[in-house]
């Protein structure tokens, strides 16, 4: 017997929808964006179970004839695209042609659409891949797709299938994109019976992202605009204290369609510099709009990820807007967000940190005069008064602070200054980081390396920067490289020392519990105020907290409590 | 009547005639008695034991008790069974001098419950006095609770039955209180009991003189004029409402003070909703099961007060006609509609507002506690924070709260904050009290009094040291006061001062000069600490009530905006529009949805158009089979158009609505046997009194008149009837007329303004679809049969009735002769029930072809399926 055989039709069909849907949320996806092609104004989803149970999708659109149902559910079949140059342009969202096709073989579908010049719809049911019954129906014009028992025939694909919160959560995110890139359509989500996620139809983007991201669009975000000959880019960036260690709240908006891009992610966090710790993301939503000729949106099945053909001067032009905007803005913390961020302080190292102690002179408390009284709270908070209100300070993270900025500079001279001869190290990378390495020798010879190349992947370094001495320069080098593979700046501080560096100015911070003089409490606060990044510590919690008269009046009720002034 | 002897048992029989129609609660010590009948009667109805007292002379008393402080459950057990109940308590101290003296200190019925946890929160408890004459009959009504009283009178004449009952099942009072003129008069009675369940109880109130009444209800509200309430010219009204007001006065053993001036209601200002409509629409409770669950109110009600709930469903009840009160609700509800964030957070703050109105009721009823207050002060707080915030509103409802007088609000909550308190002791308690520094005196006697207490604490420590006592124990109790107790064992070592007061099994009770000199000032400070408390209490109390009309005021405002946020998130919620208010009296609803039915059905509910105008479209006749939906199409109608004139935005996506006076549902015909008419008397009472009523402005659902006789009687008379709706130049209320007598749709060549309209079905494998849509055309099939085969009736009925049909059909039969003549037949697969089910079966054979998936099929498979095919089609030929 033979035993290579050719799949039967049905198994490719099936192996091929999985493509296309893998769970439940790219079903509610696909089809909201057939909705959405079909120029719905109101789009109304309901899960049951996270969607694994039941996905009905309501629509108020242009809804589909008889014949352009039974059209529907064939496979490669679209009413976007013609011809392989109309993929060039393509301006809908759903353009493959496969999505109900694969969705009725991965579920049961029932679909009910009429058209706005029909007094009545069209009824077609598709149970295991096959049309079951048509029959006319009463509806409202739009379209209704109903989506039950997903994967009941593909146990394999069943149990693969995440919990129900999980797949909400997947399915929630999806919508708040598509309504963040769809700001004219109104979306409403139910779960179990629950209305989840609830917006009308809004006249601009600026309108959608206030309604989503809420009240705290006004404290914890900051809005930024650009417009170039090439593209236009706006939206908001949250506040270092909006930052979290998931990248979920991220949302990128390229033309209408909500895409992830890893490297634009990047671009962002590195504009933040030490305002972040590592592994902490600022939320932001950011519209870019391009021509569409420069963009490809078909690189990936599930049209999540977009590739520019002028990546590179996008993100430099994102880099510098974000590090502008920020710079500008005011970025106490107000009192509506305290979260705090833990950073592991393991990675330490010691040889650098014995360098910097040594190159950097510590900043005394002591050396200031006093002037006015600052409280103490606990021997660890300082509240002083401004003219704003008052500033509560957490007089360990603040000194923590300004220590930090102090030995970066001493850690940034260092690091060009001083080489140091070692012995001689052979390190082995792999070949495209080699090919980057020598393509990139400059950078590195400005970072204080000196190398020669012993094979394609083998390279002897003769010199290494004095600060690097004890820590794997492999390590080291892989970051780097990975960051100009990825077309990044190289950054100014690599994460390791980041590390350092925190920990150095973390260990030489006066402690909570320590009784200060007013004198000290004064300096505190006046060398708080002159360093660059005064507002969170280098772990990334917050520094100093400003109370505002409104926020004191807020506290009282004196005034409302939600109104943002 | 029994005679007794004994001083207690005069006093009960003294009392208890003076109230012969309550059940007598005779508060002894601890318990509130039951005696003789009202013993066997309670303690049937409660549950509890009966027992008896031997007296003497005067034998056994039946008797049976209920502790004081679970009163109040009895009391509700007793009022649902119809009772009233006396309370009757002691008034003065008891000394060695003779029996206490005892009162009645308030009567409880159903109408003047004061223990609002026996009542709905978010309903009126309505008692009212009814008053008919010759002439004309008055209605008086009132809530205890809340303060709310009202007086409507018309004449009387042949809809006097409707007006009654309209008003009696708008306001479904839970008593009745009629002269006795009425209460012995079964016709008089009659008209109320008819629609009304209630209690019903005569009172001698009803007064002896239009004059004598006047100055009883102006003496009432210290006014000068009976005019000033603007019922002065209704002399049968202003008996009502006189013998409401004694009547009230009466049950609570005092004048009351704290009812709102009474106000006439019109009718005429609201839209006219009549008995039938109420009940049809489904307005409050269904119209099968009764229940709340499944009515209008339920599925809209998003309130979070229960003043917000009352004023909800009193909207409802009142559908406005002026367009500038309407929209100005839609603007609220508008405003905050696309600002939802504002309107969580007044709801989140209106969830923590209690029941003002009740609240101060209660302490005007003098049954207030410290609580009371506190929750007084609560509400009106969050009404102080929200004062700002929606006052800063440039909306006209908005700006009505700027005359609300804030400050003087904020002065008696100041004046609350500083005089009463809540404190949390140590284990747990909430204690509510006088806070110190109200008075100095009550501050200093507080001193003493703890001051007292601790030194009685030490001196038991000491007196235990002195004498090597271990056991030695310094108690209270009512009898002695303060003594030392020392056990049997330790009595030798007593001292000598000790002075011996009792003598008990295992210990002996002893004074000393100076514990009893401390036991004086602890007590008198006592006393004189509870009097003081109780002076201040009430001294706050008479301030709360001196600013009562404003803290209505609130109450108003605080509910209105409850109602309006309610109004508001159920608009966002189901995407709800505003119509278009129009005085051009066409009515046109796009896409209109039934509210409750919508949100049962979700998507699966078919929204329809609607269109009525006075020209070309007065009426729309509708036929369809059974089931179809033709009476949801028209109850949704009148729903929309009742919500739209409440203030509240509807589900459609779009509407334009001209102005009702009234609306009118004839629907479905349901007997009334207790009435003794039978169905199709009630259906011609019903019709006579819209064809009387209807006005240009009016809205008119009739479904399926003439259902109630036979088939030639009602034709004719479904035929008249629409005639006559369309024919009158006057008077054109716009009409939906559904019907099974498809002769009907010949009205529609024969009247310009009548519009025939069909409920869309298919029919599909001899079953039929339900399309649910509303089309212009004529339904010219009924289904009956298949409606039958649907509900389960046996296969030889169906089968029996399939061939009377056919009979029927091509014989002389009516349903024939209309086939013929019906114009707009659009809907050819109706035709002829043999070459219809051929067709289906071709049909389906080529949906089946059509369906397969040749890409997807083995050869193998392919031959099945032919093989398959071919069985079918021979079946077909």
């Amino acid at each position: 017997m033979n035993r290579i055989q050719k799949l039967s039709a049905e198994v490719i069909a099936q192996i091929a929808a999985g493509q296309v849907v893998d769970r439940p949320v790219s079903i509610v996806k696909e089809l909201v964006e057939n909705a959405l092609d079909a120029d719905a104004t109101s789009i109304v989803v309901k899960l049951e179970d996270g969607g694994k149970k039941n996905i009905v999708l309501v629509d108020n659109g242009c809804g589909m004839s008889e014949e352009e149902i039974k059209v529907a559910i064939q496979p490669h079949t679209t009413s976007k695209i013609r011809s392989v140059a109309d993929l060039q342009s393509v301006h809908t969202l759903g353009f493959r042609g496969e999505a109900l096709f694969s969705i009725t073989q991965a579920a049961d579908v029932y679909i009910q659409s009429r058209q706005r010049d029909q007094q009545v719809g069209t009824k077609v049911v598709v149970e295991n891949g096959t049309v079951k019954q048509i029959i006319q129906a009463g509806m409202s014009v739009g379209t209704v797709i109903q989506v039950r028992n997903l994967f009941r025939n593909i146990p394999a694909r069943r149990k693969f299938l995440k919990s129900a919160t999980q797949e909400f959560q997947l399915i929630l995110t999806t919508l708040t994109q598509l309504a963040l890139a769809f700001p004219r359509v109104g979306f409403q989500l139910h779960h179990n019976g629950e209305l989840v996620f609830d917006v009308l139809p809004h006249t601009s983007c600026d309108e959608r992202v206030r309604a989503i991201i809420g009240e705290s669009i006004e404290t914890l975000f900051i809005p930024i605009s650009l417009t170039v000959s090439e593209f236009t880019i706006t939206g908001f960036i949250g506040a270092p204290q909006a930052a979290t260690t998931v990248s979920q709240s991220q949302y990128l908006i390229v033309n209408q369609r909500p895409v992830t891009s890893p490297r634009i992610s990047k671009t962002i966090k590195r504009a933040f510099k030490t305002l972040l710790p590592p592994g902490i993301q600022p939320p932001f939503v950011l519209y870019i709009t391009v021509d569409p000729q420069t963009v490809d949106v078909n690189i990936h099945p599930q049209k999540r990820e977009v590739r520019f053909t002028e990546e590179e001067i996008l993100l430099q032009v994102l880099k510098t807007l974000v590090i502008q905007t920020l710079e500008k803005a005011n970025l106490l913390f107000t009192i509506t967000d305290v979260n705090g961020l833990v950073v592991e302080d393991s990675k330490m190292d010691a040889g650098t940190a014995h360098i910097l102690r040594e190159a950097t002179q510590l900043w005394n408390v002591k050396e200031f005069y006093d002037d006015e009284p600052i409280l103490q709270i606990d021997n660890l908070y300082l509240i002083a008064k401004t003219k704003q209100g008052a500033l509560l300070i957490d007089q360990h993270a603040a000194h923590e602070r300004i220590l930090y900025e102090q030995f970066l500079e001493s850690f940034l001279k260092q690091k060009v200054t001083q080489h140091t001869i070692q012995q001689p190290k052979t390190i082995f990378l792999p070949l495209l980081e080699s090919q980057l390495l020598l393509e990139n020798a400059d950078t590195f010879t400005k970072l204080g390396f000196e190398f020669t190349q012993q094979s394609n992947t083998e390279f002897l370094f003769t010199r290494l920067p004095a600060l690097f001495g004890t820590r794997k320069i492999e390590e080291y080098l892989l970051e780097v490289l990975q960051d100009i593979r990825d077309q990044i700046q190289v950054p100014d501080v690599d994460i390791q020392s980041h590390r350092t560096i925190a920990y150095l100015a973390c260990r030489n911070a006066i402690k909570a519990g320590e009784v200060l003089t007013q004198t000290e409490r004064r300096n505190i606060v006046t060398k708080l105020a002159a360093t660059t990044s005064k507002y969170t510590c280098p772990h990334g919690r917050p520094v100093a907290i400003a109370v505002t008269s409104t926020d004191f009046a807020k506290l009282f009720y004196r005034i409302p409590a939600f109104r943002n002034e | 009547m029994r005679e007794f002897s004994t001083p207690m048992m005069q006093q009960y029989m003294n009392i208890r005639q003076q109230y012969p129609d309550c059940m007598l609660f005779f508060r002894l010590g601890d318990f509130y008695e039951l005696f003789l009948d009202d013993a066997f009667e309670g303690a049937k109805i409660l549950g509890i034991t009966l027992t008896r007292r031997p007296r003497g002379k005067d034998g056994d008393i039946p008797m049976a008790g209920v502790p004081f402080h679970s009163a109040d459950t009895y009391i509700a057990k007793l009022l649902r069974s119809g009772k009233k109940i006396a309370i009757c308590e002691q008034v003065s101290e008891p000394d060695s001098k003779g029996i206490v003296d005892r009162k009645v200190i308030r009567i409880i019925t159903p109408g003047t419950i004061l223990d609002d946890r026996s009542l709905e929160q978010k309903k009126h408890n309505y008692v009212c006095s009814i008053e008919i004459t010759k002439h004309a009959i008055a209605v008086a009504l009132a809530d205890v609770l809340t303060g709310d009283f009202q007086v409507t009178q018309f004449e009387r004449g042949t809809d006097e039955r409707e007006k009654l009952g309209t008003h009696l099942l708008r306001f479904a009072p839970s008593e009745c209180v009629v002269s006795v003129t009425t209460y012995n008069s079964p016709e008089l009675l009659g008209l109320i009991t008819e629609y009304h369940q209630s209690t019903v109880s005569y009172a001698p109130f009803f007064g002896e003189s239009v004059r004598e009444s006047e100055v009883y209800v102006t003496q009432q509200f210290g006014v000068a004029s009976i005019s000033s309430f603007g019922f002065g010219h209704l002399p049968v009204a202003i008996t009502a409402a006189r013998a409401l007001l004694e009547y009230i006065n009466h049950t609570q053993q005092s004048t009351v003070t704290h009812l709102n001036k009474p106000t006439l209601f019109v009718p005429d200002e609201y839209v006219l909703l009549d008995s039938s409509t109420v009940a049809n629409l489904e307005l409050f409770s269904t119209i099968h099961e009764r229940t709340y669950d499944g009515s209008l109110l339920h599925s809209i009600d998003a309130t979070k007060t229960a003043g917000g709930g009352r004023l909800l469903r009193s909207w409802l009840l009142h559908p406005q006609k002026n367009k500038t009160v309407i929209e100005s609700r839609y603007d609220v509800i508008e405003t905050l509609y696309s600002d939802a964030e504002t309107r969580e957070n007044f709801q989140s703050q209106l969830s923590s507002v209690l029941d003002i109105e009740r609240l101060t009721s209660k302490l005007a009823l003098n049954i207030g506690t410290i609580a009371t207050v506190l929750n007084i002060q609560q509400s009106l707080e969050i009404f102080l924070s929200l004062y700002p915030l929606v006052t800063g509103y440039e909306l006209y409802l908005f700006k009505k709260w700027q005359q609300l007088p804030a400050g003087q609000i904020k002065k008696l909550v100041q004046k609350i904050v500083r005089t009463v308190g809540e404190e949390v002791t140590e284990s747990g308690e909430i204690i509510r009290k006088i806070k110190d520094g109200v008075s100095e005196e009550l501050d200093v006697l507080r001193e003493l009094l703890a001051t007292g207490e601790t030194w009685i604490q030490n001196f038991e420590k000491t007196e235990k040291e002195r004498t090597g006592i271990t056991t030695l124990k310094c108690r209270f109790n009512s009898v002695f006061g303060y003594y030392i107790e020392i056990s049997q064992s330790h009595l030798k070592s007593i001292p000598e001062n000790y002075i011996r007061k009792q003598t008990l099994v295992n210990a002996e009770r002893f004074i000393t000069p100076e514990l009893k000199s401390h036991e004086e000032k602890i007590l008198g400070a006592r006393e004189r600490i509870e009097v003081l408390e109780r002076e201040i209490f009430n001294q706050l109390v008479t301030e709360v009530i001196e600013n009562m009309s404003v803290i209505k005021e609130v109450a108003a405002a605080l509910a209105e905006l409850d109602v309006l946020c309610s109004l508001s998130q159920i608009a966002l919620e189901r995407r709800y529009c505003r119509p278009k208010i129009t005085d051009n009296s066409t009515l046109d609803i796009i896409a209109g949805k039934h509210p409750v039915l919508a949100e049962k059905l979700q998507e699966q509910f078919v929204p329809n158009d609607v269109l009525l105008n006075e020209d070309t479209q007065q009426m729309m006749v509708i036929t369809g089979p059974n089931m179809a939906g033709k009476s949801v199409f028209m109850r949704q109608t009148a729903l929309l158009v009742l919500l739209a004139q409440s203030g509240s935005f509807i589900p459609a996506e779009s509407a334009s609505i001209s102005l009702c006076d009234r609306i009118f549902v004839r629907s479905g015909a349901s007997d009334n046997i207790s009435r003794g008419l039978s169905t199709f008397m009630v259906e011609m009472v019903e019709a006579a009194n819209i064809l009387q009523q209807a006005t240009s402005q009016s809205l008119v659902i009739m479904d399926e008149i003439g259902r109630g006789t036979s088939t030639y009687d009602g034709i004719s008379i479904a035929w008249a009837i629409a005639e006559y709706l369309v024919s009158n130049k006057t008077k054109k209320p716009k009409v939906l007329f559904a019907t099974h007598y498809h002769e009907l749709q010949e009205l529609e060549a024969r009247f310009p303004s009548i519009k025939n309209f069909q409920v869309l079905v298919k029919e599909q494998h001899g079953a039929p679809v339900f399309l649910y849509t509303v089309t212009p055309g004529a339904a010219s099939h009924s289904f009956g049969i298949a409606v039958a085969r649907l509900a389960g009736l046996p296969t030889e009925i169906l089968k029996n009735a399939e061939q009377l049909l056919h009979m029927l059909e091509t014989g002389t039969g009516v349903s024939a002769t209309t086939k013929t003549k019906v114009p707009h037949r659009n809907d050819m697969q109706l035709d002829g029930r043999e070459t219809s089910s051929h067709l289906k079966k071709l049909e389906a054979l080529h949906t089946k072809i059509a369906a397969l998936t040749l890409e997807n099929t083995t050869p193998l498979q392919a031959l099945h399926v032919l093989e398959e095919l071919q069985q079918q089609a021979e079946k077909i030929s």
